[in-house]
């Protein structure tokens, strides 16, 4: 430890200019994220307004044990965790690939059109979305229709637990594939095109040129959105599922925020709801770790 | 030669295609909303199926949204925080991605994982509200400002970006005697443009869709932005229900449509703007190994 | 090298021209949005500063013609801050500029100062967490965090009981000693008045919501209006095969109670014939209903759509003419049919009886909801001019402020017509076009602000005679079941309830669609009541019990 102080003082005495840099932003870290940590405690109390936090009785691990032990428990993670992977293995992918396939577009007119039009759903309201949905998967509604093409009768889509999680992962695709290739198509604009040229004068047609120049090309920043989504994989936030669900697919689409939502309705206890969240933080932050690890192990790049 | 021509001939109609199918389901729910307010309610009430053109054609919605003094005042109030807070969340990200992106410090691992831990751990509302009560920010545009001023999802992609930038011109601009501020903007912001107008795109787009700080913080309608007023219309009538209402006040179907479009449409022609800077080859020539 | 100059330096000017933009428009938004953010910075201090002192007003006192004020001419109106969740956003921009408002304001000379109430109960929720409540609130039961029973025994707001008996709260306190049946849903177990809601007075019209039927439907099939279960089975059936109905019972938000209740039970918790608490899904008569919706849907004469569809698309089908029986409110759904009349003339809803079993028998579950509504005046614990706030709240249980919350301003929204008020045209029939609630409510209590409600003025203000027979046909005088009365649960028994029912609910709700749409068999009904018991129903019913008891015993 007495060897580390002189060198974290040189170390900061030689790149002064750009520890002075950061400064401003690392206090309003202290200030605004690390300061109010403090009410994570509400978590191991009975917290009453009137008492405030550090008044509240202290009750350990009660909240903590209560949401384990709930009947639901295994259902509400088992959910959260399945319509998680499917929208990574489905919705992560979406954008990238739509941004790859506008790169091989030609004309410039037909791309900006594409573009544009396609993020127009993450702008549209939730509310709306969700409201056009149900009237789709209804039991006249135009996707019912289609389906029994495919042979499926017609009921309403939304009370078989079946299609609950592919609908909504569809419907998540819907609405962030064109927003979500906004990053890649600039990460794509930041690739030098002297690469390309190489590529091409080594004979690579376009197919060759996307895999060995494009991808690894844009690879960090690919790398960066994974780890970063892997790291909410135990989030899932309640609003849409709220707007879509109905009790008799509770076997597919209760999930963690939704139940806790329902449960703050009747008692609006902060405290169970901390405690979830707190919960939820610990595992994302362990899945979070373990992305990192593996995604520098395979390819070198990683979030630090 | 002919095989070559028309594999990648096919591979582009099979791309247009895609895309074109691809454009029109997502423009769907757009166009709906446009056809449904100038719409005529009563004939939309009735309409059951998809819309591909308004059922009777009215602006009526529109003049009432327009009428409508609210409206502005969210409007002026949203203007100010995405022209104020995006110029803060720019700065402040550019600075803290400039230094965490630079290789040679040696508590840069330090500094980025403090950031990340936070993406996990924070206090949760009441120590915060509490936090701003006491810095005296509650019902002061501030607090839609300032607890917001660097998302780390955000400065981890900007990371990212500036770290694609090669080393090499950062150590002869210093050799040349630059600062860190010329470096970084100089040299790092305009090769890294297409990355940071990305993040400015997210940070003006979550300003303007913010209506969560606001419902918190403020207290007065002067200050409220336009999504909490959008917000307002759209589910008026389910938290009523909800919360035991007998007699609901029930806000017309075109009304909310209209009010829709009205709070979109401005931040929808943002991007465009921000396009024009998504040019290949922005490095070409200035790399000379 | 040179080259590599020239694109440096015409990046750099790219570069600047992008950033010298940016910091025009953020210096320009910071000229123009400064000054509007330093008044708001400063109004706030000042408004805190005269809320602390209570003697600083913010605008010019309006003491002028009323004599209900105590203070005298020279003394500044003391300025209370209150939440009041009613969304005028579209009319006025401030709350406090309604002219009912304004007209209190004058009467009992205090200032009001609105908060915004747009976040509703997430707002209100951080509010009570930090303590931070403003003076008087005046809120739904269901909107505030926990119910009023728990922020009064958290100690966020003060119960009422002192002022009652310091004389500060006469009129309140009057009425309630006219009525007593008010005064015992008023106040909990222990005595205690949590807040002054909004009291109907005695035989006033309590049931707002049921079934509707196609009339001209039945006329032009020779049908006579379904009395019983089974009639209105047939009914349906006809509707089906001879009009092409497809959609034949179709509701929104799940309010099929009516057919529950035709059984003689409620789905939840409820009050039996016999004085006790039941729960209902776990009663024989509640397969009977299961086994009637099942058969209903395998029919088709149930609109499957009904649990998940929004209010929208529920309305849709009924201006679409495709459903024949719905469940509306008084207000709200026949007043929407009404206007749907412009595109479907012939379309005539008219209330349907309430389904019996057999014929003759009188409806059993009693649908009238309590004469005391779940919306009411709060003082906040924190509160800083109590007597203020006591004269305010007062003020409408009084002679002059209920004709004021009933019926608004004499010459505008009513006229006196021999000694009786008759709402005007403003009201009924609104030149810029709003609803008669909205219009009313412009000036009047209405619906979402606490009061004494007259007879009068409920029926006086549905216009449609389709509604005012509504209120007739759907009331339940002889019914012997009861919904449960606002009872108070302790803080221990209330966690206890809340942590029992919310996974109960959860398996009650899924299973019963299940039932309904037939994925699951009737026959394992038996397994399902035996798992609600596993669950621990009967230790919830017990706390109800309990509950109910302390509640008799008032």
């Amino acid at each position: 430890m007495k060897k580390m102080i002189p060198g974290l003082w040189k170390e900061l005495k030689k790149n002064k200019g750009l520890y002075l840099m950061l400064l401003p932003v690392v206090v309003y870290y202290l200030v605004f994220c690390y300061y109010p940590m403090y009410g994570a405690q509400i978590a191991f109390r009975d917290f009453s307004p009137k008492l405030g936090i550090t008044g509240s009785p202290w009750v350990g691990l009660k909240h903590f044990k209560d949401f384990f032990n709930g009947v639901y428990f295994e259902r509400l993670i088992r959910n959260t965790l399945s319509i998680n992977l499917k929208n990574l293995l489905f919705g992560f992918p979406a954008p990238i690939i739509l941004a790859l396939m506008l790169n091989e577009v030609k004309s410039g007119k037909f791309k900006k059109t594409v573009q544009t039009v396609s993020y127009l759903p993450h702008f549209i309201s939730t509310v709306v979305i969700a409201g056009m949905i149900l009237q789709f998967t209804a039991t006249d509604g135009f996707i019912t229709q289609m389906m029994t093409i495919f042979g499926f009768t017609k009921t309403n889509m939304m009370m078989n637990p079946d299609f609950f999680q592919p609908i909504y992962v569809i419907s998540e695709i819907w609405q962030g594939i064109g927003w979500g290739s906004i990053i890649y198509i600039a990460a794509i604009s930041g690739i030098s095109a002297e690469l390309y040229e190489a590529a091409r004068m080594d004979g690579a047609g376009r197919w060759k040129q996307m895999i060995h120049v494009t991808i690894p090309g844009i690879l960090p920043t690919i790398i960066t959105m994974l780890i970063l989504r892997i790291g909410n994989m135990v989030s899932l936030g309640f609003e849409k599922i709220i707007l879509l669900y109905n009790s008799s697919i509770y076997e597919t689409a209760d999930v963690i925020s939704t139940y806790v939502y329902r449960k703050g309705l009747l008692d609006q206890s902060y405290s169970f709801s901390t405690s979830v969240g707190l919960f939820n933080s610990v595992i994302n932050l362990v899945l979070l770790v373990l992305a990192n690890r593996i995604c520098k192990r395979i390819t070198e790049h990683g979030l630090w | 030669m002919s095989k070559k021509n028309f594999g990648g001939k096919l591979f582009d109609v099979c791309n247009i295609t895609v895309l074109c199918l691809l454009a029109f389901i997502t423009l769907y729910p757009f166009l709906y909303v446009v056809f449904a307010s100038v719409s005529n309610p009563v004939k939309l009430l009735g309409n059951t199926d998809m819309l591909f053109w308004p059922v009777g054609f009215t602006l009526n919605a529109y003049k009432k949204v327009f009428t409508n003094s609210s409206i502005y005042i969210g409007y002026m109030n949203t203007i100010f925080y995405v022209v104020a807070g995006t110029s803060i969340n720019i700065i402040a990200t550019c600075m803290a991605a400039y230094v965490l992106s630079r290789k040679q410090l040696k508590l840069r691992r330090f500094f980025t994982l403090m950031f990340i831990f936070t993406m996990y751990f924070n206090g949760g509302l009441i120590p915060n509200y509490l936090l701003i009560n006491d810095l005296g920010m509650v019902d002061s545009r501030l607090a839609l400002i300032i607890p917001g001023a660097v998302s780390t999802f955000n400065l981890m992609i900007m990371i990212t970006g500036f770290e694609s930038i090669p080393q090499s011109l950062e150590e002869s601009a210093r050799i040349d005697g630059a600062g860190d501020w010329r470096i970084l903007f100089r040299i790092i912001m305009p090769l890294a443009k297409p990355i940071i107008m990305v993040i400015v795109l997210y940070y003006a787009v979550g300003h303007w869709n913010s209506w969560f700080s606001a419902m918190i913080y403020i207290r007065d309608a002067n200050k409220m932005p336009l999504q909490m007023f959008l917000r307002d219309i759209l589910t008026r009538s389910q938290l009523g229900a909800m919360a035991g209402q007998m007699e609901v006040e029930d806000v017309g179907q075109t009304i909310k449509y209209a009010t829709i479009i009205v709070s979109t449409v401005p931040i929808l022609c943002v991007y465009p703007f921000i396009q024009k800077h998504f040019v290949k080859g922005v490095m070409v020539g200035a790399v000379k190994e | 090298m040179a080259e590599e100059k020239k694109e440096r330096v015409r990046f750099m000017k790219n570069n600047l021209n992008r950033f010298g933009k940016k910091l025009l428009a953020f210096s320009l938004s910071m000229t123009i949005g400064l000054p509007a953010f330093l008044t708001g910075c400063g109004n706030n201090e000042a408004g805190e500063l005269s809320e602390r002192e209570g003697t600083e007003s913010q605008t010019p006192a309006d003491n002028g013609t009323s004599e209900n004020i105590e203070s005298s001419e020279t003394d500044p109106a003391p300025v209370l801050t209150i939440w009041s969740n009613w969304s005028i956003s579209d009319y006025f921009k401030d709350q406090g500029d309604a002219y009912y408002w304004k007209a209190i304001e004058e009467a009992t000379g205090v200032d009001l100062q609105f908060i915004d109430c747009t976040g509703g109960k997430d707002t209100l929720s951080i509010l009570v967490g930090t303590d931070d409540l403003p003076d008087i609130i005046i809120e739904y039961d269901g909107n505030l965090p926990g119910g009023v029973q728990k922020m009064m025994a958290d100690g966020s707001i003060l119960p009422l009981n002192n002022l009652m008996e310091s004389g500060k709260l006469p009129n309140f306190t009057a009425y309630l000693e006219s009525d007593p049946e008010a005064d015992k849903l008023c106040k909990n177990d222990d005595g205690l008045y949590a807040w002054a809601p909004m009291i109907r007075k005695p035989d006033s019209p309590l049931v707002f919501n049921g079934n509707m039927i196609r009339q001209d439907w039945l006329d032009e099939l020779g049908l006579t209006m379904p009395e019983t279960v089974q009639e209105m089975e047939d009914v349906l059936l006809a509707f089906q095969n001879q009009k092409g109905c497809d959609i034949g019972f179709s509701f929104a938000y799940k309010n099929y109670d009516r057919m529950v209740n035709a059984f003689g039970i409620c789905e939840g918790m409820y009050i039996g014939a016999d004085d006790k608490v039941h729960f209902g899904a776990i009663e024989n008569s509640y397969l009977d209903f299961l086994t009637l919706f099942n058969r209903w849907m395998q029919m088709g004469i149930l609109d499957p759509d009904g649990f998940t569809q929004e209010i929208d698309a529920f309305y849709a089908k009924i201006a679409s003419g495709r459903t024949g029986l719905v469940w509306g409110n008084t207000g709200g759904e026949l007043g929407k049919i009404e206007t749907m009349k412009a595109e479907n003339p012939d379309m005539d809803f008219q209330p349907a009886p309430n389904p019996v079993l057999n014929k003759g028998d009188s409806f059993p579950v009693d649908q009238s909801n309590y004469r005391v509504s779940n919306i009411g005046y709060m003082i906040s614990s924190t509160c800083s001019d109590m007597d203020a706030a006591a004269r305010l709240i007062d003020y409408v249980y009084g002679e002059e402020g209920n004709m004021r919350a009933n019926f608004g301003e004499e010459g505008i929204t009513y006229e006196l017509q021999d000694g009786k008020p008759v709402f005007t045209d403003l009201v009924l029939n609104n030149p810029e076009g709003l609803s008669i609630q909205r219009a009313l409510s412009l000036y009047a209590g209405n619906n979402n602000k606490p009061f004494l409600v007259e007879n009068e003025m409920m029926l006086g203000s549905y216009a449609l005679d389709v509604q005012k027979k509504s209120l007739e046909v759907w009331a339940t005088p002889d019914a012997s079941v009861y919904k449960i009365p606002p009872l108070t649960l302790t803080t221990e028994e209330a966690l206890e309830y809340n942590s029992l029912i919310t996974d109960i609910q959860t398996y009650l709700d899924e299973f019963k669609l299940k039932f309904i749409m037939g994925t699951e068999p009737l026959d394992n009904y038996t397994q399902f009541v035996e798992n609600i018991n596993s669950m621990n129903i009967q230790r919830a019913i017990e706390i109800q019990q309990a509950a109910y008891e302390r509640y008799l015993a008032r």
